[in-house]
C-alpha cells in the first residue's frame, strides 16, 4: 500500500466521520426543538384528565376517564418512543399487561389499570415539562447566538449604535466587536453537536427509565401466570387421578372380581353339572371382553397411544372416528407442537365432545384446530341446544383447570346458530 | 401353516404359541421385539406373521412399522396385527399398499377361538380382515349430511360386515339373512355409493375400504 492510498483512506474516514457528526446533529436538533411543544401538549393534557378523573371518582365516571387518561399517556409514550428511536436507531419495547381474553368486557376494559406501564406513561407525561423547558431553552440559546455571531458582520452596521454598551460589563465588552460576535457564533456553532447531544442524552435517559421496561412487566406478569397454571395443574392432577380410582374401581375391579366367582362357580359345576358349568363359563367370557374394553378405553384416556405416536392430528381424528354424534376435522397449520400442548389440546377435545354426546342434542359437530406462530387454537362447535356451561359442571370446568395447567385459556359460549362453542388457545412454549 | 409370533409380552406370547400349537399350525419362531421379528423373518418367511403393535425397542409402534418394512421387502407377506387398541390410522398405513393378506384385531379377539382361525386362515389366503371396532370407525358419518346417509341401516349394518372383511355367507349368518338378500343389499350399497358392481371377493372388499378411506 503506498502513502498516498493511506492518506486518501484516512481523509475518507475523517469526512466519514464529519458527515456523521453532521447528520447527528440534524437529529438532535430535530428531537429538541420539538420537545417543549410536544411536553407542554401531553402535560397539560394528562394533567387537565388525570385531575378530572380523581375528581369524578366518587361518581362512576371517574374509573372510565381514569382508563382513557392511561390510553392517552400511552399515546404520547409510543410517540416519544418512536422520536427516541429517530434519534438513536435504538428501539424502545414496553409491554402493557392485558387481561385474558375469557374475561368479561368490562373487567378487560378496567383491566389497563392494573398495568404499571400505562401508570409509568402518566409520570413520563408529567414530568418531562421539566427538562423539556430547560434543554428546549438551552438549545434554542445555543442557536440563537451560534447564527447571530456568524452573520452579524453583514447586518450590524445597520444596527442603532448605543454609546454606552448599556447592560454589558466591562469583562464582556470584546464580544461587541465585529470580530468577538464572530469568535462567539464560531465557538457557539462548533460545540453545538456536543451541547446537543448532552441535551438529547438528558431526554433518552428519562425515556429509556420510565419507557423502556419490557422485559420487567413480561416477567412479573408470566411469574404470576406460571403461579396460576402450576396450582391449576396441581389441582387438575388430583381430580384426575381420583377419578381413574373411581373409574378402576367401579369397572373392571368389580367385573373381574365377579369373574372369579363365575369361574370357581363351574369348577364346582363342572362333574355334577356340565351344562351350567358352561353356561357360567359363557358368563365369564363376556365379563372377561367387558372388562377389556372398559380398561382399553381408561387407558386411552390416561394416554392415547396414538398421540404420541402419530400426533395431535391423528388423535383428533380417531376420536372423531368414534363419536356417536358425526364429526368433522378441520385442520391448518404445519408447525411443530410440543407433546405437552398437543396432550392438552387432545384431552381438551375429548372432553369437549363427550358433552356434545351426553348433553347437546346435537346433530353433528366441528372441531378446528390451527396452528399459528406461538400459539395452537381448538374450536369445538355443535349444532345442539346449547347453554352449556362452566358453573353447571359439565365436566369443563375440570377441563379449564386443566387448560390453565398448560397456561392456556378456555371460553365457552353459545355459537351463532344455537349449540355451543368451546374455544381454547394454548401457547407452544 | 408355518407362523411367526411376536409379543413382548411373555404371557401373552405364550398363550398364543400354544393356541396356534392346538389348533395344528407350526410355530416358526416366537420373538419379543421388533427387530427379532425381522431377523425371525429374514431366516425363514413364514405363512403368517403375528404380531403385536406396541413393542421393544421404541415401545410404540415398533411392530406395525416392522410389518410394514417386511410387506416392502416380501411383498405379500400375510401379516395379522394384534393389539390392545383399535385404530383407523394404523390400519389405514396397513392397507396402503393395496396387496391384501393383512388383517387388524384387538387382542380381546383372540379369546373367541373361531374368530381367531378364521382371521389366520383368511390372511393367509390374501384376504383382509379389520376388527368390527375399526370397520365401525370406517363407516362412521363425518357430517349430519355425508353420502353414507343415503344408505339405509340393514345396508349400513352390511356395509359395516363387508369391512371387517366378511364373505356373504358369513355376513348372511350374522344378520340372519338369505344369501339371495345379502346380494340384493350388497348390489344396493354398490349402485349407491357409485362403485363398480362385478367385483368379488378380496377385490371387493378393497374398493370398498378404499372408498371409506377416500371419503
Amino acid at each position: 500500500m503506498t502513502a498516498s492510498t493511506l492518506t486518501t483512506n484516512a481523509s475518507r474516514r475523517a469526512s466519514r466521520s464529519a458527515r456523521g457528526v453532521v447528520a447527528q446533529l440534524g437529529r438532535d436538533t430535530a428531537y429538541l426543538l420539538l420537545c417543549l411543544p410536544l411536553a407542554v401538549a401531553a402535560s397539560v393534557t394528562i394533567t387537565t384528565l388525570l385531575t378530572t378523573s380523581i375528581g369524578t371518582l366518587v361518581i362512576w365516571i371517574g374509573l372510565p376517564l381514569a382508563v382513557i387518561t392511561l390510553w392517552t399517556a400511552r399515546g404520547f409514550a409510543s410517540l416519544e418512543r418512536l422520536r427516541l428511536r429517530a434519534v438513536d436507531g435504538r428501539e424502545r419495547h414496553a409491554t402493557y399487561v392485558v387481561s385474558a381474553p375469557s374475561e368479561s368486557p368490562i373487567r378487560r376494559f378496567l383491566g389497563t389499570l392494573k398495568s404499571p406501564q400505562a401508570w409509568r406513561d402518566v409520570i413520563h407525561a408529567l414530568v418531562g415539562i421539566v427538562p423539556a423547558i430547560v434543554t428546549w431553552t438551552i438549545a434554542i440559546t445555543w442557536i440563537s447566538v451560534a447564527l447571530a455571531g456568524l452573520t452579524s458582520w453583514l447586518w450590524a452596521r445597520w444596527l442603532p449604535q448605543d454609546a454606552d454598551q448599556t447592560g454589558v460589563p466591562p469583562w464582556l465588552e470584546w464580544s461587541q466587536t465585529a470580530l468577538g460576535q464572530l469568535a462567539l457564533g464560531l465557538v457557539f456553532a462548533a460545540s453545538m453537536p456536543w451541547v446537543f447531544r448532552g441535551l438529547t442524552l438528558v431526554h433518552v435517559q428519562l425515556g429509556d427509565a420510565l419507557l423502556d421496561r419490557a422485559n420487567e412487566d413480561i416477567l412479573s406478569a408470566r411469574v404470576g401466570r406460571l403461579e396460576r397454571a402450576r396450582s391449576a395443574a396441581a389441582s387438575a392432577e388430583a381430580t384426575a387421578l381420583r377419578r381413574l380410582e373411581r373409574d378402576l374401581h367401579d369397572g373392571p375391579q368389580q367385573r373381574l372380581v365377579r369373574l372369579s366367582m363365575e369361574i370357581s362357580a363351574a369348577q364346582r359345576a363342572l362333574a355334577s353339572k356340565p351344562e351350567k358349568a358352561k353356561e357360567l363359563l359363557e358368563s365369564a367370557n363376556v365379563l372377561t371382553a367387558e372388562a377389556l374394553a372398559e380398561l382399553r378405553a381408561l387407558t386411552r384416556g390416561i394416554a392415547p397411544p396414538l398421540l404420541a405416536e402419530r400426533g395431535l392430528r391423528a388423535a383428533i381424528e380417531s376420536l372423531a372416528d368414534r363419536s356417536t354424534v358425526p364429526v368433522a376435522v378441520t385442520w391448518s397449520g404445519t408447525t411443530d407442537v410440543p407433546l405437552g400442548v398437543e396432550t392438552a389440546a387432545y384431552f381438551a377435545v375429548a372432553e369437549a365432545l363427550a358433552n356434545v354426546a351426553k348433553h347437546a342434542g346435537a346433530r353433528s359437530a366441528r372441531v378446528a384446530v390451527v396452528v399459528r406462530e406461538g400459539a395452537l387454537a381448538v374450536t369445538v362447535e355443535d349444532d345442539g341446544k346449547g347453554g352449556a356451561h362452566r358453573a353447571k359442571g359439565h365436566g369443563l370446568a375440570g377441563l379449564a383447570e386443566r387448560i390453565e395447567g398448560a397456561g392456556g385459556t378456555l371460553a365457552v359460549s353459545d355459537a351463532e346458530g344455537g349449540g355451543t362453542l368451546v374455544e381454547v388457545t394454548l401457547p407452544l412454549q | 401353516m408355518r407362523i411367526i409370533i411376536a409379543d413382548d409380552a411373555a404371557l401373552i406370547r405364550e398363550g398364543l404359541v400354544r393356541l396356534v400349537a392346538d389348533m395344528g399350525h407350526e410355530v416358526v419362531a416366537s420373538v419379543a421385539s421388533a427387530p427379532e421379528l425381522v431377523a425371525a423373518v429374514a431366516a425363514e418367511v413364514p405363512d403368517v406373521v403375528v404380531t403385536d403393535i406396541r413393542m421393544p425397542p421404541r415401545h410404540q409402534d415398533d411392530g406395525l412399522r416392522a410389518a410394514l418394512a417386511l410387506r416392502l421387502s416380501h411383498p405379500g407377506l400375510p401379516v395379522l396385527l394384534l393389539s390392545q387398541h383399535a385404530e383407523r390410522a394404523y390400519a389405514e398405513e396397513l392397507l396402503a399398499d393395496g396387496a391384501g393378506g393383512v388383517g387388524y384385531l384387538l387382542k380381546d379377539r383372540v379369546g373367541d377361538l373361531g374368530t381367531f382361525a378364521r382371521a389366520l386362515e383368511t390372511v393367509a389366503a390374501g384376504g383382509t380382515i379389520l376388527d368390527p371396532e375399526i370397520a365401525q370407525q370406517l363407516v362412521r358419518q363425518r357430517r349430519a349430511d355425508g353420502p353414507l346417509e343415503r344408505l339405509t341401516a340393514r345396508e349400513r349394518e352390511v356395509l359395516t360386515l363387508m369391512a371387517e372383511g366378511r364373505t356373504n355367507a358369513a355376513i348372511g349368518s350374522a344378520l340372519v339373512l338369505s344369501d339371495g338378500a345379502i346380494e340384493k343389499h350388497i348390489a344396493s350399497i354398490f349402485a349407491k355409493l357409485d362403485l363398480p358392481a362385478d367385483m368379488d371377493g378380496h377385490r371387493r372388499v378393497l374398493a370398498v375400504l378404499t372408498w371409506l378411506r377416500a371419503r
